[in-house]
């Protein structure tokens, strides 16, 4: 070992005393633990609170009026509606072809 | 506490509306647009989904059985005004009316006869399935209705003749 090596020893050791210093542990509260603990069991120990069934409703008709949640809404409604339309718009052409066949290949049948 | 039901009740109307307004919308507007069939075949073309070939072919004996169809009727037709004619004359007699309701009865049993006839010919130029179907749909179209008034006129039926 050289005395340099020495001397670098001595300066690692008074750095690391000034950072300690520099850095210092502040102290806990009193009683920080039995604290800690009563706020547990206090959390444990409230009732379990539900949301009423008509804040439930208030909440969603709140989100269902949103303009893009209520247009949207509107939009799928009419669309749903227009196919329905559509789809009883064929059966009644068919409705009416089937009834203009028969009225030709069995017209007593109908009378 | 009242108003959240008063919105969802309004907004369920105003879907409603939507809903309903939309059918009747596009149901007006294909009444108006959408062709009414003017082809005899169009509901075989469209139900039995047929192509040219089959539709051609189910057109020749649709044609070729349409003055046989004529005929019954115009022979049914006559039967029924004799009918009709000794029913209203004042020297009717039971036994020749009964015996024009027979002659009624017979050629409407020669014409549908024929009628079935031509249906199952008619299925056997579509495709088996089809076929099956069409002659089942068809006996339930024109022999069904006539089954309907008999079931509710059978002593079995809980109200006979439709009496009360």
């Amino acid at each position: 070992m050289t005395m340099k090596d020495d001397r670098q020893e001595m300066d690692i050791e008074r750095l690391r005393a000034l950072l300690l210093e520099a850095r210092p542990v502040a102290p806990l509260p009193p009683r920080f633990q039995e604290s800690v603990w009563r706020r547990i069991e206090k959390e444990d120990a409230a009732p379990n609170t539900k949301p009423a069934p008509l804040s439930r409703l208030h909440r969603w008709t709140e989100r269902l009026l949103l303009p893009h949640f209520a247009l949207a809404g509107l939009a799928l409604l009419l669309v749903a509606g227009g196919l329905t339309g559509l789809v009883s718009s064929a059966d009644m052409v068919k409705q009416q072809a089937q009834e203009r066949y028969l009225s030709a290949v069995a017209p007593n049948i109908l009378h | 506490m009242r108003r959240p039901l008063l919105i969802l009740v309004v907004m369920l109307l105003a879907g409603a509306a939507a809903f309903f307004g939309g059918q009747r919308l596009v149901a007006y507007w294909c009444a108006k647009h959408m062709a009414r069939p003017t082809d005899d075949l169009a509901w075989l073309r469209l139900e039995f989904r047929l192509n040219d070939a089959e539709l051609a072919r189910v057109r020749q004996l649709h044609e070729g059985y349409l003055p046989k169809c004529r005929e019954f009727c115009e022979r049914i037709d006559t039967r029924k005004r004799e009918l009709q004619a000794l029913l209203v004359s004042p020297t009717n007699a039971p036994a020749t009316v009964e015996q024009k309701l027979i002659e009624v009865g017979t050629v409407r049993a020669q014409c549908q006869a024929a009628m079935l006839q031509h249906f199952r010919e008619i299925s056997q130029v579509m495709p088996p399935e089809q076929g099956r179907r069409y002659l089942v749909e068809m006996q339930r179209l024109t022999l069904g209705f006539h089954e309907q008034i008999e079931r509710t006129m059978s002593p079995a039926a809980t109200d006979p003749h439709g009496h009360r």
